[in-house]
């Protein structure tokens, strides 16, 4: 691939990456938020044929805007498919630098094993995994996903009461939907999902994280 | 993990159970509390299951860790098989990969730098395309085959429901010379990585490479079947009463083949700890390569006899003598100085080799009976060449009878190739050609199609040779030499042999096909009735006892007028240095070398001149061409003229004879 393909191509994944950052409720500035190509090929060059820039230059390092020791990784993988022995570097860095959190952008895909390394780090450090593919559009932004908000576990406590639900009478969701992967769900979190409705005018519904 | 997660939902839903019991009334409790005990002791069992099956996983999980590192200890890799399945190996040789290490455990080499990018190797000598995804990989051939060996061997049941199998015994593929049979695979790997080379004595190489590199399945049932005594690795016990006699049997084998015997050990009973190290002699590969060099050897003897019929060296009675008898060697018959006379042979064979009839009907006019008999100067001939040109005769009496047989005689069994009835009416416009497609898909391994016109304007120009080769009795020379294909049965060689028919039915016949062929052209297929009906009894005959059609998918033209584009580059290249002292320009005759090359039966190996050898051609040519161009007969009248080919002519050590008897290949009579 040409380095003009591939720098735009790095562009559009970091710009995504910034968003899924901001909307997980990350800080980010409103600079990178709306970096434009020039900007990035200025901050980062414009040759990643010959590693300028390299994948591993690209990581970012953002803190969360309630509690700035909650710091999140974004890793972006050199090779194209990711072994253990690379998800080993990744946790040592984040055991290093004391940060619990991490996304790994791969190429092309991880090794069975190197998943299930993921998988047995996870209570520790979690760490999730997203193609580049994926991230060369933000999902959210597109006109049939409706805007999904994530609530606080008070949030959670108050819905269950104001309705008196217990949690398994919720609609559910996947783990595994692409949504929820951006917005980083984990079991038992609750998702507000606004939608539009031509009656109503807007439907909310509730769903649980499985 | 999956399974704790679907465990713990278990025991959740268990003790929700357990609390809806609990209010039940108590006149059932003493009931209850009894099935409440089998339920726990149910459960209990169910989560010692689980957990052990968790356990299992992740055991094979640290295993594919470990191996990861260098170095791997034989032993150590030995007994691990019990303990992962197949995938968690292919894991093992991929996550090598990514750090650079050869994806076989036990094999401490780096991963070479230049690793091709491509995801498939294609083997243009072999017309076949394989998949090297999962051979990247590795350092060597060797190791991805020790590799899949022992990856045939894991079992593929779960790890956790092992526990009553008695485990395997896995080996090990041994080198004896690891360090030559490591060079021949890195040597290999050149071939692997896109440079191949025609040269013959890389191709027994390349053909174990091929043998390589196709999948472990392959390998298997090869291995299968060349060692039914052998035990397979999947699964079986290792029955020691056996071995013995499997020793012995493999050494009568061995003999076979003693330089790419590999030893290996077969592996010990690993639970009871007794590593019973029994050698025997690994035949897989050896076998596999002796018998590819076989193969190969047969090839080479099958395409040797074509490139004879193609090149007219047997003569019709004498075939197999002719294939016994290696062709003498070349010896010079005029000169003593063998390298300058080379030249003038080099010429005068391709001469030979090229001119068809087209290309006397070109010089001479149209209706000139064309005689490709041995010309009366054979001074640079060679043994072979005698007998090639005497070949050409033969076959030439040998053909007018098969084109008998093959349009009018109905009595006559017809062996055609099927193409030939498949496009029936270009068939006899397309006799030339045909020969080429056949030689093209030796040299090139390409299948190519037969009967695509090269462009529209030389269709008519086509057609006229095919009905001209069709009306003279001596025409379609080459006909039978496609008609047997590789595998010539000797049904072909009796019919060359068989008496020269009448020129009358011939001369019906051509006309008949001409016409078809006109028709064809026309776009019509409509023929007079009792013609039609002629055809129809043929075409049965020759589906009867003929082979399946096979055509060809690509046009053979390509090669055509690439192999005419290269010759006329390359002669363009030297006429300017010959031309300038006869006071000729390339502009006064290159039409007429043109039409002159086009009729010419060109192939891949008779265009490959070198410089010497292609000036001379040069000045050949242009003698040639001088009964066309008058331009050209003007100025080879010059005193000057003949004064500078003595000149040229000098370093060869050759005369003007000698120029007039290389001119004389392409002259009547």
């Amino acid at each position: 691939m040409d380095d003009e393909q591939e720098t735009y191509k790095l562009w559009r994944i970091r710009k995504t990456i910034m968003q899924l950052c901001h909307d997980r409720g990350y800080l980010v500035t409103q600079d990178e938020l709306d970096q434009r190509l020039e900007q990035f090929k200025d901050q980062f060059g414009d040759k990643p044929s010959e590693g300028k820039p390299a994948r591993k230059d690209l990581v970012v390092l953002v803190a969360h805007n309630d509690d700035p020791t909650d710091q999140m990784f974004v890793f972006f993988a050199d090779e194209p498919k990711i072994g253990i022995k690379t998800i080993k570097m990744y946790c040592q860095r984040m055991q290093e630098e004391n940060i619990s959190r991490a996304i790994i952008v791969v190429q092309m895909g991880m090794t069975p094993s190197a998943k299930q390394a993921l998988v047995d780090m996870a209570p520790k450090y979690i760490l999730e995994q997203f193609l580049e593919s994926e991230l060369l559009i933000n999902i959210t932004e597109h006109q049939l996903v409706p805007e999904h908000v994530v609530m606080t576990p008070e949030e959670k406590a108050e819905l269950l009461a104001r309705y008196r639900l217990k949690e398994h009478q919720l609609p559910r969701i996947q783990a595994g939907d692409p949504v929820a992967r951006y917005f980083g769900l984990k079991r038992g979190q609750v998702v507000k999902i606004i939608r539009p409705s031509e009656t109503a005018g807007r439907y909310i519904s509730y769903r649980l994280c499985l | 993990m999956a399974e704790e997660e679907t465990f713990k939902n278990f025991l959740q839903a268990m003790e929700e159970e357990n609390a809806i019991s609990k209010k039940q009334t108590s006149g059932e409790r003493q009931a209850e509390q009894k099935s409440q005990q089998q339920k726990e002791q149910s459960k209990a069992e169910l989560e010692a299951a689980i957990r052990k099956r968790v356990d299992c996983e992740e055991k094979a999980f640290r295993i594919v860790e470990r191996l990861l590192d260098n170095p791997v200890d034989m032993d150590f890799f030995v007994n691990c098989a019990q303990y992962i399945e197949p995938s968690h190996y292919t894991d093992v040789m991929v996550e090598r990969a990514i750090i650079g290490q050869c994806g076989y455990p036990v094999c401490n080499n780096k991963l070479p730098k230049d690793k091709p990018k491509q995801q498939y190797h294609i083997d243009t000598k072999h017309n076949k395309v394989y998949d090297i995804t999962e051979r990247k990989n590795f350092c060597s051939n060797w190791c991805y085959k020790a590799s899949q060996y022992y990856k045939n061997q894991l079992f593929t049941s779960p790890v956790w429901a092992r526990e009553k199998e008695r485990p395997a015994a896995v080996r090990l593929l041994q080198r004896e010379r690891s360090v030559e049979v490591n060079y021949e695979s890195c040597s290999s790997q050149g071939h692997h990585q896109g440079t191949t080379t025609d040269k013959q004595k890389d191709s027994t190489e390349e053909k174990q490479q091929t043998t390589l590199e196709k999948d472990p399945q392959q390998e298997h049932t090869a291995k299968e079947t060349d060692q039914e005594k052998e035990i397979s690795g999947e699964g079986a016990e290792v029955e020691f009463a056996k071995l013995s006699l499997l020793d012995t049997a493999l050494e009568q084998d061995g003999s076979v083949d003693s330089e790419t015997i590999e030893k290996m050990p077969s592996g010990g009973d690993s639970a009871k700890g007794d590593m019973l190290l029994n050698v025997e002699k690994k035949m897989n590969e050896s076998q596999i390569g002796s018998k590819r060099h076989e193969e190969q050897i047969q090839t080479q003897t099958t395409s040797a006899q074509e490139d004879f019929e193609v090149g007219k060296v047997p003569s019709g009675e004498g075939r197999e003598v002719e294939l016994q008898t290696a062709p003498g060697p070349v010896v010079p018959t005029r000169h003593g100085a063998s390298a300058h006379v080379s030249v003038a042979q080099a010429v005068f064979r391709s001469l030979m080799e090229w001119r068809t009839e087209g290309t006397f009907r070109f010089l001479y006019g149209d209706n000139v009976e064309v005689n490709l008999d041995l010309p009366e100067v054979l001074r640079f001939a060679t043994q072979e060449d005698l007998r090639a040109a005497a070949g050409v005769t033969q076959q030439c009496h040998g053909n007018n009878h098969h084109s008998n047989s093959h349009h009018g005689d109905k009595n006559h069994g017809n062996k055609g190739t099927p193409q030939q009835m498949t496009d029936k009416t270009a068939v006899t416009a397309e006799k030339p050609r045909k020969v080429r497609f056949e030689e093209d898909q030796k040299d090139f391994s390409q299948p190519l199609s037969i009967c695509i016109p090269e462009d529209p304007c030389q269709n008519q120009e086509e057609v006229q040779l095919g009905s001209l080769q069709g009306k003279d009795p001596k025409g379609s020379q080459e006909d039978h030499v496609y008609q047997g294909g590789p595998d010539l049965d000797p049904g072909d060689l009796t019919r060359a042999t068989r008496p020269l028919p009448d020129l009358v039915t011939l001369r019906r016949d051509a006309e008949l096909f001409h016409m078809r062929v006109q028709e064809f052209y026309r776009g019509g297929t409509q023929m007079p009735v009792t013609q039609d009906q002629e055809l129809e009894v043929k075409e049965k005959k020759v589906e009867d006892d003929d082979r399946p059609v096979i055509l060809p998918p690509v046009d053979s033209q390509a090669q055509r007028a690439l192999q005419h584009k290269i010759l006329l580059d390359r002669l363009n290249r030297v006429f300017p240095s010959v031309l300038a002292p006869l006071r000729l320009g390339v502009r006064d005759f290159s039409t007429e070398l043109n039409l002159l090359v086009k009729t010419f039966r060109l192939t891949s190996d008779n265009i490959i001149f070198r410089p010497a050898e292609l000036k001379l051609l040069a000045v050949v040519l242009i003698h040639i061409l001088a009964t066309k161009v008058p331009v050209i007969m003007q100025s080879l009248y010059c005193p000057e003229t003949a004064q500078f080919l003595t000149s040229l002519l000098q370093p060869w050590r050759l005369d003007l004879q000698d120029l007039d008897a290389l001119v004389s290949v392409m002259r009547l009579g």
